[in-house]
């Protein structure tokens, strides 16, 4: 994916220049990455939002006050401010909880999901054993079980079921594209 | 960092499962924080590793919550020194060839593992072992519990648990990952920064069946 035609270097110019469509253009063009970077630290979706905040915030006026020391390198600043800022609102948030437990009239938020999450969860579980149930046989459902639930590693799998790594390969972006393929058709009313 | 490169080394796997060394993931996400294509398989892989384990969860879900409400409840009325709730019920029929026989289910308290390890039978073929331990789990979002030797050597473990409650957590392990020994079975709490810390400690006697 091209920035939009800029390059990390020409986007940090523009923005120090003062240009407001390149700031606009900064955000939309790492909008996505970060979002999956800071949600691969498991903050639940109201702290992520904070930190996505944060993390272009912080970027912005990083980069308008000349500190990017390597623009042609962007990509690498803005994920390490993102990495940054989750790793410390999961401090900050341990703290606060700890400072303040046993204290009857403070609110946490629940860790317990919400009704429509529970909802997404049962949809996304319905999908995946149609998918399972959708492959050619026990062994590959056993490869899908070891690595997904059982978090065994892709080596180990190959070794102890005697497949070779392109099969292994070819299974799980198989299954993987299939799920796609079934969500993506749910979501436009069409039945696959 | 080419994408030939990211399918041959499973990377994208291996990053929504967090088992990445810190360069390594420093690496790839300054690679698909400007690649779409990248950003669309992690998503949708992130996506199908969790309805994988929900499809799991869910299955014998209903038979682990009645488990676990029937263990609290017991609980109240126990007597002190080690016990174990033995509670089987029959799960759905399941795709996994190895999961078409019923869980069984613990109940591990940290009060009443204080005194002495948990005597734990393992089943004569392989099934589920679900734990249901009781802890504050409103700390943190996901949980890593691994299963520890006396010589320190882990012999299962898994990441990313998410709490079933505020006061306890579901690990299902298969019965065929275990044998017969004195094993410890920790808790830990995920950070943001890859880090755990131990919030929970299990000491567990595992006996063959007869």
């Amino acid at each position: 994916m091209e920035i939009a035609g800029s390059s990390g270097a020409g986007l940090v110019a523009r923005i120090r220049a003062g240009e407001l469509a390149a700031e606009d253009e900064f955000v939309r063009c790492y909008s996505r990455g970060v979002s999956i970077i800071i949600g691969q630290s498991g903050a639940d979706p109201a702290a992520a939002a904070d930190v996505y905040q944060e993390t272009f915030r912080l970027a912005l006026v990083k980069i308008r006050a000349g500190e990017v020391r390597d623009p042609e390198r962007l990509a690498g600043f803005i994920c390490g401010i993102a990495r940054n800022l989750a790793i410390e609102h999961f401090r900050s948030a341990a703290r606060f909880k700890g400072r303040h437990e046993g204290e009857p009239d403070r609110q946490f938020p629940s860790p317990e999901p919400s009704q429509l999450d529970r909802l997404l969860r049962a949809e996304r579980a319905r999908l995946a054993r149609r998918v399972l149930a959708e492959l050619p046989s026990d062994r590959d459902r056993k490869i899908l079980y070891r690595f997904y639930i059982e978090d065994d590693e892709k080596e180990d799998i190959c070794a102890d079921l005697g497949i070779g790594a392109l099969h292994f390969n070819h299974l799980i972006s198989r299954a993987r594209q299939r799920y796609r393929k079934i969500f993506e058709s749910m979501g436009e009313g069409r039945k696959t | 960092m080419d994408h030939l490169r990211i399918e041959e080394r499973n990377l994208i796997d291996r990053y929504v499962r967090g088992s990445m060394p810190v360069a390594e993931r420093a690496e790839f996400e300054e690679h698909f924080v400007e690649c779409a294509a990248c950003q669309e398989q992690i998503e949708f892989a992130r996506s199908f590793r969790q309805a994988v384990r929900e499809s799991v969860a869910e299955r014998a879900g209903s038979g682990w919550r009645w488990a676990a409400l029937a263990a609290a409840a017991c609980l109240a009325v126990a007597l002190a020194a080690s016990t174990v709730f033995l509670l089987q019920r029959q799960s759905a029929r399941s795709e996994l060839a190895n999961l078409r026989r019923p869980p069984v289910v613990f109940g591990l308290s940290l009060s009443r593992n204080a005194a002495e390890p948990q005597t734990i039978m393992l089943p004569s073929e392989p099934r589920w072992m679900v734990f249901v331990a009781e802890i504050d789990a409103a700390r943190y979002s996901r949980y890593r519990a691994a299963v520890v030797n006396d010589t320190g050597e882990e012999l299962w473990s898994q990441d990313s648990i998410q709490p079933n409650s505020p006061d306890s957590i579901s690990v299902a392990i298969p019965s065929s990952r275990l044998r017969p020994g004195t094993y410890a079975l920790t808790v830990s709490g995920a950070q943001a920064d890859g880090a755990s810390i131990v919030v929970a400690h299990f000491s567990l006697r595992l006996v063959a069946s007869k």
